[in-house]
């Protein structure tokens, strides 16, 4: 698990962590199962307040992300596929929106929109 | 979560200076950090609870006892560190310890040992030949080889090279993992705090001015930068100090939320630091 | 109990090597001098006494109150130890004394006179009014109590003074006190005999011991450090 805490961001601590750590899981580097480190020690290692990692775990425990096993330590839960699908794609759903707002906004046509897409898409391949 | 900690209107009266009515907890497995100007009374309050002085009303309680009736009792459970490292000037560090070490059931001789060699202290030198520096890492070396459950430390890091305050920050975040442990951290260099603190208690002439989780804290006060007229006119919400220069006014808010709804265009809004808090609440001119 | 007297010893090693050295060459030097074992018993009892008093001095200069609150012990514990110690190395004075008398010619006769019960209880009287006198004063003031109780000794010497000149004349106060205070020591001894005198002598001492460190144990209870 990678975590990477910025302090000029305007995003509070618990947030960034909590963010990373769904975004590791949504993407597959965590699995599902694979077992967190305890608040404490990720406090440790973090140095910051343990209360700020406790409320990182809490939220992503509300949001379903992770479960805490009493005794055993916090978990990547088990993740429903078509609730996770339906997460993701409401991201990129989010994201395609904007853009298609801007383009609107800029004068710019479906076409048009759909080859910037394309070349987008395979600029890694 | 019990508290390792209970302060109940705690009172001390001196001749220029009277400790008021000051109540907090600190609950167990956490770090809190005291912090206030100098002379705000954190050293008086320490000096209360290792009954060093008579409190004038009042109640103190560690680990649930009264720290006076069951005073050596919880005593063998905490590791103090004094500002003023306490020590005999012309006796070695290896019969300070011998002197020292067997009041604690609990004392880790190896511990100690791994500790001195990690601080590189000279056992057999005597303490005066040690730098300010390396005295506080002493004090520390026995603060820390008792396996005490508080650690109570008054200013630790005042006139420590930046390196060490690093590294004992790093060492208090390390004795966090485990959840028995907790830390009372009195200071007046608030970003030793801004990390790792997990409680702070803001004290001021005396008196408390907030305890509080240090997330929270951070998350409700914030700085306001606005221009002179539009605070003249509008003021800010939550107004707790500000300053002002020839170009604007820089305000201290303990009500972010609403002192960001209130933002004009060329306002802008920031986290408010322990340092800005302490500064503005100190020394900003108060409003009203 | 132990440890506050290891740590007080360890402490205060070298005050302790150099009182012994004091009294070791005093031992050594009165006999030769030819004084008498009065004059003996008074200068090592007192420089006996002092080196308990002696521990405060170093314990004030060096903020050992702040060492000691930091300990797991009472305020009640470290006054107790203040007194045992005291007396621990007050005996150990007397031991020693008599250990050097034992080696030096002439020696032997003045250990003669000392080894009496009459002699050790005096010793030890003389030894419980400087140390019972001067430790409240230490307890409430610091070292600097030791000069309290000299310049309180003072001012009572020269109030004394004053009223002896105030009061004139065979009707002299004071002058009839003292010798009230030396006709009923007479009366008791002649009354008790010289056994019940000497016991007496000793409850004195302890009675001056525990009033001595009760009153020390108030002051230190309040004190602020």
């Amino acid at each position: 698990m990678k975590i990477i805490i910025s302090n000029s961001s305007n995003l509070p601590i618990y947030e960034q962590i909590a963010r990373q750590i769904k975004n590791q899981i949504m993407s597959g580097e965590l699995r599902e199962g694979e077992p967190l480190p305890s608040i404490r020690k990720l406090a440790h290692e973090l140095q910051i307040s343990v209360i700020t990692t406790k409320r990182a775990y809490d939220d992503l425990e509300r949001e379903g992300f992770l479960d805490t096993v009493g005794g055993k330590g916090t978990f990547v839960s088990v993740q429903n596929k078509d609730l996770m699908r339906e997460k993701k794609m409401k991201i990129v759903e989010d994201k395609l929106n904007e853009a298609v707002s801007q383009a609107k906004m800029l004068g710019i046509d479906l076409e048009a929109l759909k080859v910037m897409l394309s070349l987008l898409f395979r600029e890694d391949e | 979560m019990d508290s390792v900690l209970e302060i109940k209107r705690l009172r001390k009266e001196y001749k220029g200076f009277t400790l008021n009515d000051v109540s907090f907890s600190l609950p167990e497995g956490f770090i809190m950090g005291l912090i206030g100007p100098n002379g705000a009374g954190k050293t008086t309050i320490i000096k209360l609870v290792m009954n060093l002085i008579r409190r004038n009303a009042g109640e103190i309680k560690v680990f649930g006892l009264d720290n006076i009736r069951s005073e050596a009792e919880i005593k063998a459970r905490i590791g103090f560190v004094y500002d003023n490292p306490f020590f005999y000037d012309d006796i070695s560090l290896k019969s300070l310890k011998s002197a020292i070490a067997p009041f604690y059931p609990k004392w880790d001789e190896r511990l100690f040992q791994k500790l001195m060699e990690e601080f590189d202290l000279p056992l057999k030198k005597k303490f005066k030949t040690l730098s300010h520096g390396m005295k506080m890492k002493f004090a520390l070396a026995i603060a820390m080889s008792h396996d005490a459950d508080l650690l109570i430390l008054d200013e630790p890091t005042a006139g420590l090279d930046p390196v060490f305050r690093i590294e004992l920050l790093d060492r208090l975040a390390a004795l966090m993992e485990n959840e028995r442990k907790s830390v009372l951290f009195s200071t007046h260099i608030t970003t030793d705090l801004e990390r790792i603190a997990d409680y702070i208690t803001f004290i001021k002439d005396g008196e408390i001015v907030f305890t509080a989780a240090k997330d929270e804290i951070l998350e409700n006060w914030a700085v306001v930068k606005t221009g002179g007229d539009r605070f003249e006119s509008d003021g800010v919400p939550g107004l707790r100090g500000y300053r002002r220069s020839e170009y604007g006014v820089e305000a201290l808010t303990s009500d972010a939320g609403a002192a960001r709804q209130a933002l004009s265009r060329d306002d802008v809004l920031e986290r408010a630091s322990l340092e800005d808090i302490m500064f503005f609440m100190s020394k900003g001119e108060r409003h009203g | 109990m132990v440890n506050l007297i290891r740590k007080e010893l360890i402490l205060n090693r070298l005050n302790i090597l150099i009182f012994g050295g004091m009294i070791a060459a005093y031992a050594v030097y009165m006999p030769l001098r030819k004084v008498s074992s009065g004059f003996l018993m008074v200068s090592i009892g007192v420089i006996s006494a002092f080196l308990p008093i002696s521990f405060q001095a170093r314990e004030d200069r060096f903020k050992g109150a702040a060492l000691n609150c930091s300990l797991p012990t009472s305020r009640n514990q470290l006054i107790l130890a203040r007194y045992v110690t005291g007396w621990l190395m007050m005996t150990a004075g007397i031991f020693l004394t008599i250990a050097i008398l034992l080696m030096i010619p002439g020696g032997l006769t003045i250990v003669h006179s000392l080894l009496t019960l009459k002699s050790l209880i005096l010793w030890l009287f003389i030894i419980s009014l400087v140390f019972c006198l001067i430790l409240p004063f230490t307890m409430r003031f610091g070292f600097i109590g030791v000069l309290v109780f000299l310049v309180a000794l003072q001012l009572l010497g020269t109030l004394m003074l004053i009223l002896s000149l105030m009061f004139r004349g065979k009707t002299n106060a004071i002058r009839a006190l003292f010798n009230g205070i030396s006709g009923l020591v007479r009366t008791l001894k002649a009354g008790l005999g010289e056994t019940g005198f000497l016991l007496l002598g000793v409850l004195f001492i302890l009675i001056m011991n525990v009033l001595s460190f009760f009153i020390s144990r108030q002051l230190f209870a309040r004190k602020d450090l």
